[in-house]
């Protein structure tokens, strides 16, 4: 019972969810085997008294849809599923892009330079009281970047998510870094002859590593929580606008993402959350599942790394270096899988036109 | 003079008006405006609809009563009769228009007979028929008729749109097809591809070609039916001049066949009533809004037919004349006339314009009728007679993007055959909709009372904006000049902040080490509140000031006024923008009166569930801070770190289906009050749960750092158990870390807000701001 107190409950939870989650990024087709673009606009079904039943999508949950479809009657678990590549790419891209700004414009700043403070300081300010979600709303809702192709998209979205959050990194880095630099060992550092540079990619960083891995899964968890509310708010990548009314002379655009991305399936919130729940609820619940996974793993990073006990501490650190290297490992082999593969899957297969029917059983 | 008493404020603001000196804050200000509209609204609506007024067909004594409150109630307003009489005697349908067909023997098509070849289903339908025919007439009540007449029939129904859920119906209880005004289909011929086919194209114009070919290929049966005496005896008796469809299928399909459409009513004398506010310039054509007064007469059950529906429009054009009544003057003359004779046949507006020869075919018309279901009531403004058309449009496309899903606008064709544009419009299938489709069974208090304000104020904005502001420059360049100097001013104001916040989190406050100070609390916990104050004044002055930019934006595609961004940035002037601001003009986006009125309007409701959920939130998260942080182990830290990970979305979205679920029991106690539940209880709690977490985790973090110092264990090494060092040191260390968080936890809860507004549909800034940004279609809708 002794040894139990000191596992590292939070790192072996979180560490676990992360490799499901990698799992299910790098072999998606193990978890299901419905295509995710297969679209199904109608389900006839005959009751005991041979009765007509019409169903239009969304459809519920049932035996083949096991968690109900989307308005174009495509599967939302295989959605979830395939979905998972897309929207982690684009957390970990901006939650790198955060850091490396905040890297490139904190340590600047921690040796004194006016202009880097300046910068994070003034973007402090301006995103630390205007909430970041309304600006990105703000932006990214605008006719130009709605109407950009997905690659384009991807690259604006990553841009402007990583303005509204770099300067929090940033400060921080700079804080600590600053701190670093006032230590005795780094005068005699100096002495030794280091220019500044030097100390910073020896010295500084080296004793920022460990904190900045804590903090790396936990700004990936805070990145994915914005993607999420941006998501409910129909903002995502690649929207693609399908003209939805055209009665009376009335025309509406229906923001919808031909691509599996959780934020994506969000979107629909705005429409069928009344109606559709599951459809609303399943995104909601595989971002809080991958969101938990980072949040744990950068809390149990953060208790191992502070544990008083150096035995343990050693013993320990040996073991979270490991796992780091493991999750990090696996989500930028992901990520490298699906930047291969969005270059020239998904557009064609939108220009193919109507994708085909899944196969139904029975 | 204006001011928050008066009933100007309801639409001019009161924010820079006199009435600051009244003794009226600025807030009650707002609020007055707002429910003023809402409870004059109401007014009328319950007056017109009056148990003790038995129907108000033309010429009833009920009708007459109601004229007399409507001469009143526009009397009280100032209002004098300018050019006209305040009366005007109608002539009045009492019987429907006869119709004749001829020539139609040569094509063996014999007149049937009612009860055995057709039946007529009469509205609403009660009871059971026997009947041999093909067809099954179906006027409106679809859902009322018994299931088992349907077998075997082809069911005549006036949908505009077939629904999925209808052809089910049809097709479960052996229907042959449904004949719809544009056509026909026989499920049994074409397969569930093909009844998938229509349903898809049912939205989309060119559908109505398909139908109408179907039609065709099964004429003699439909036909042998429709060109008969009966059946457009049948189509007289639901009051509905459906001519215009009828005549081009009849005559059209069937060789040597005339038909005539002739009135047949007496004249009877009734009044209309009517304002006229003449314009600026008198060469110019005016703008005519009319609403109806009478109804239908009482009718199964007692009921008054088409009362609420139809008084929704004239409550709102009754609201927006007082709007009017403080004497701006707009260049075209307005005129407002309240027609009798209109639902009962139709034919009010009609005769009314007939005796207007003096109006010019530029005249706009805008009928402030109605359309409802008993699930969704709503009203529709249609109009006719416009040369551009855009005034309807414009009305149409406001109130489409304020999320009425009838939001129905109609343009129409040459005055002064103003009947002639609706027949134009029933051509489209709709207008007849317009004129005489209503709800029987409504009753005052089904009528969306927040629907009918939201209309009142689209068609007031519209008249303030583009008939009141005639030729006012553009004054876009203005707002973003102030768009920047305001986020300047408020970047300026938040460095001297931050600046000023520096000095706490250094924990030195004059010298005084902050720990040291913690038996003079008062003052370390003054300085706090005053920043924590300070912080939430900014980042609503913050929020406004983002708000203004999406604004300009949604001008841009509001109305079809703007089409382009460079039509919308040269032109307006700084005096028209301070104006709108100030409230003289109108607000922006055709909302209430002022831009700065509606923003404290709606702030103040979002300062008060914010308030709520600040206090909830501290309890709370104190609460499971003390519990935690009093023996912090292993699972209480971990626990905190995963409760923290839930998503607001996730947290909101459940909270909403919990809310949804507990509004929807079947027996939810008298004393629970479902508007508490929703406007306050769970949009409070779902601000506050995360907010809670984060103060609750803040205080272990606290405790767990201060444990390890030495004094503490100095302090237990004296004797003290660990509860009472527990007590006197490490929790008021807690509460100043709790205290220095608040920023951040508003700042969590400001973006919690966002959420939780739009999707629970609360009346706040925030959901202002969302549904107003990019093309959010507001989440409205009851629960």
């Amino acid at each position: 019972m002794a040894g139990l107190k000191h596992i590292n409950s939070a790192l072996l939870v979180g560490v676990l969810i992360l490799t499901l989650v990698a799992a299910v990024v790098l072999f998606p087709s193990i978890f299901t085997s419905i295509n995710p673009y297969a679209t199904e606009s109608l389900k006839v079904d005959r009751d005991l008294d041979g009765n007509f039943a019409f169903q239009r999508p969304p459809f519920k949950p049932d035996d083949f849809n096991r968690l109900g479809s989307d308005e174009m009657g495509r599967d939302v678990w295989s959605l979830l599923i395939y979905g998972a590549r897309l929207t982690l790419a684009i957390g970990l891209v901006v939650a790198f892009c955060r850091f490396g700004l905040g890297l490139l414009v904190g340590i600047p700043a921690a040796y004194g330079s006016r202009l880097a403070r300046n910068l994070i300081h003034q973007s402090n300010i301006v995103f630390n009281f205007v909430p970041p979600l309304i600006i990105c709303i703000l932006i990214l809702k605008m006719r130009f970047f709605e109407s950009l192709p997905k690659t384009l998209s991807f690259w604006v979205f990553v841009l402007v998510l990583t303005l509204v959050g770099w300067a929090r990194v940033g400060q921080h880095i700079q804080d600590r870094s600053k701190s670093i630099l006032s230590q005795d060992f780094i005068r005699s550092e100096i002495t030794m002859g280091k220019g500044p540079a030097t100390i910073a990619l020896q010295n500084v960083l080296s004793h920022l590593a460990a904190e900045l891995t804590v903090l790396f899964f936990m700004e990936m968890a805070v990145v994915l929580g914005l993607m999420m509310q941006l998501g409910a708010f129909s903002v995502f990548i690649g929207n693609l606008r399908i003209i939805e009314n055209t009665d009376n002379g009335m025309i509406t655009y229906k923001p919808m993402s031909f691509e599996p991305e959780w934020s994506a399936m969000m979107g629909a919130s705005g429409a069928y959350i009344r109606t559709a729940p599951w459809l609303v609820l399943s995104p909601a619940v595989a971002f809080f599942v991958s969101i938990l996974g980072f949040n744990l793993v950068g809390e149990g990073l953060r208790s191992a790394f502070q544990q008083q006990n150096a035995k343990l501490a050693s013993l320990v650190k040996g073991k979270v270096k490991w796992a780091t290297g493991l999750v990090l490992g696996l989500l930028v082999l992901s990520l490298v899988v699906n930047t291969s593969q969005t270059q020239g899957g998904t557009e064609a297969k939108i220009s193919k036109g109507p994708c085909p029917k899944p196969l139904q059983n029975g | 003079m204006k001011g928050c008493g008066d009933d100007s404020t309801v639409w001019y603001g009161c924010f820079g008006f006199p009435s600051l000196g009244m003794g009226l804050t600025v807030m009650d200000c707002g609020r007055a405006a707002s429910k003023r509209i809402e409870k004059n609204l109401e007014g009328h609506v319950i007056t017109l609809n009056q148990g003790d007024i038995q129907g108000r067909k033309t010429g009833s004594a009920g009708n007459q009563e109601l004229v007399a409150y409507v001469k009143k109630t526009i009397e009280d307003m100032g209002l004098e009769p300018v050019a006209m009489l305040f009366s005007t005697p109608v002539a009045q349908v009492q019987k429907p228009p006869v119709w004749t067909v001829d020539g139609l023997d040569a094509h063996g098509l014999g007149p049937l007979e009612v009860g055995k070849d057709f039946y007529l289903i009469p509205s609403p339908y009660a009871g059971s028929v026997d009947y041999q025919g093909d067809l099954l007439l179906i006027t409106d009540h679809f859902y009322t008729i018994d299931p088992s007449l349907m077998e075997g029939k082809v069911l005549v129904t006036e949908f505009n749109v077939v629904t999925q859920d209808i052809i089910e119906r049809a097709i479960n209880n052996g229907a042959l097809g449904i004949l719809n005004h544009t056509g026909t289909y026989y499920p049994q011929d074409f397969g569930d591809q093909f009844l998938l086919e229509i349903d898809e194209r049912v939205n989309q114009k060119k559908g109505k070609r398909i139908f109408l070919a179907q039609i065709r290929e099964d004429l003699h049966k439909v036909l042998r039916v429709m060109a008969t005496d009966h059946l457009i005896e049948a189509y007289s008796k639901v009051d509905i001049a459906n001519e215009s469809y009828m005549r081009p299928i009849i005559t059209g399909y069937i060789p040597g066949v005339t038909l005539t459409y002739k009135e047949a009513y007496p004249v009877q004398k009734s009044e209309n009533v009517q304002v006229v506010l003449p314009g600026k310039d008198p060469s110019l054509a005016p703008v005519v809004f009319t609403a109806s007064i009478d109804d239908r007469g009482v009718g199964p059950g007692g009921l008054s037919l088409q009362k609420p529906t139809e008084a929704g429009g004239l409550a709102v054009l009754l609201e927006v004349l007082r709007g009017l009544s403080q004497g701006d003057q707009a260049e075209r003359s307005l005129e407002f006339v309240i027609v009798n004779g209109q639902v009962q046949g139709g034919m009010g507006l009609r005769a009314y314009f007939d005796q207007r020869g003096d109006l010019p075919p530029e005249t706009d018309v805008i009928h402030l009728g109605s359309l409802g279901t008993p699930d969704s009531p709503g009203l529709h403004i249609g109009s006719m007679g416009s040369v551009d058309q855009e005034a309807a449009w414009v009305l149409r496309t406001k109130l489409a993007s304020h999320g009425h899903d009838q939001g129905l606008a109609l343009a129409g064709i040459d005055l002064p055959q103003a009947y002639d544009g609706f027949e134009g419009l029933a051509q489209e299938g709709i207008a007849h909709s317009i004129l005489t489709d209503g709800v029987a069974s409504l009753n005052h208090d089904q009528v969306d009372m927040d629907q009918l304000k939201d209309v009142a104020q689209l068609v007031n904005a519209y008249i303030h904006r583009d008939l009141l502001g005639a030729n006012r420059p553009d004054y876009l360049p203005v707002v973003w000049a102030g768009t920047v100097i305001a986020i300047l001013f408020i970047l300026f104001l938040l460095n001297g902040l931050q600046d000023f916040g520096q000095a706490l989190p250094g924990r030195t406050i004059w010298g005084h080490d902050i720990r040291q100070l913690t038996y003079s609390t008062p003052f370390v916990l003054g300085v706090e509140v005053t920043h924590f104050a300070i912080t939430i004044l900014v980042a609503l002055v913050a929020m406004i000031g983002v708000l203004l930019v999406p604004q300009y934006f949604m001008m841009v595609d509001y109305g079809g006024t703007y089409t382009n961004f460079s039509g919308y940035l040269f032109g307006k002037n700084i005096v028209a923008f301070i104006q709108d601001v100030k409230g003289q003009g109108l607000g922006v986006q055709g909302q209430e009166a002022s831009l700065l009125d509606l923003m404290i309007d709606l702030g103040s409701n979002s300062i008060e569930i914010l308030f709520y959920a600040v206090v909830l939130s501290l309890a709370l998260g104190m609460a499971k801070g003390l519990w935690d942080g009093y023996r912090p182990n292993a699972f209480k830290g971990f626990t905190s770190v995963a409760l923290l990970s839930l998503p607001d979305v996730l947290v909101a979205f459940t909270g909403l289906y919990a809310m949804i679920a507990i509004l929807h029991l079947p027996n939810l106690p008298q004393w629970v009050d479902p508007a508490f539940l929703r406007l306050k209880l769970f949009p409070v709690l779902a601000l506050s749960i995360l907010p809670s977490l984060f103060i609750g985790r803040t205080a272990l973090l606290a405790a767990e750092e201060e444990r390890h110092r030495g004094y503490i264990k100095g302090v237990i090494a004296r004797g003290a158990t660990p509860a009472q060092a527990y007590l006197r040191h490490l929790v008021p260390v807690m509460f100043f870390h709790v205290i220095d968080a608040l920023p951040a936890m508003l700042k969590l809860m400001i973006t919690n807000l966002l959420i939780v507004e739009f999707f629970y549909g609360y009346p706040g800034i925030a959901n202002y701001l969302l549904t107003h940004m990019g093309h959010l279609s507001p989440l409205r809708g009851r629960i």
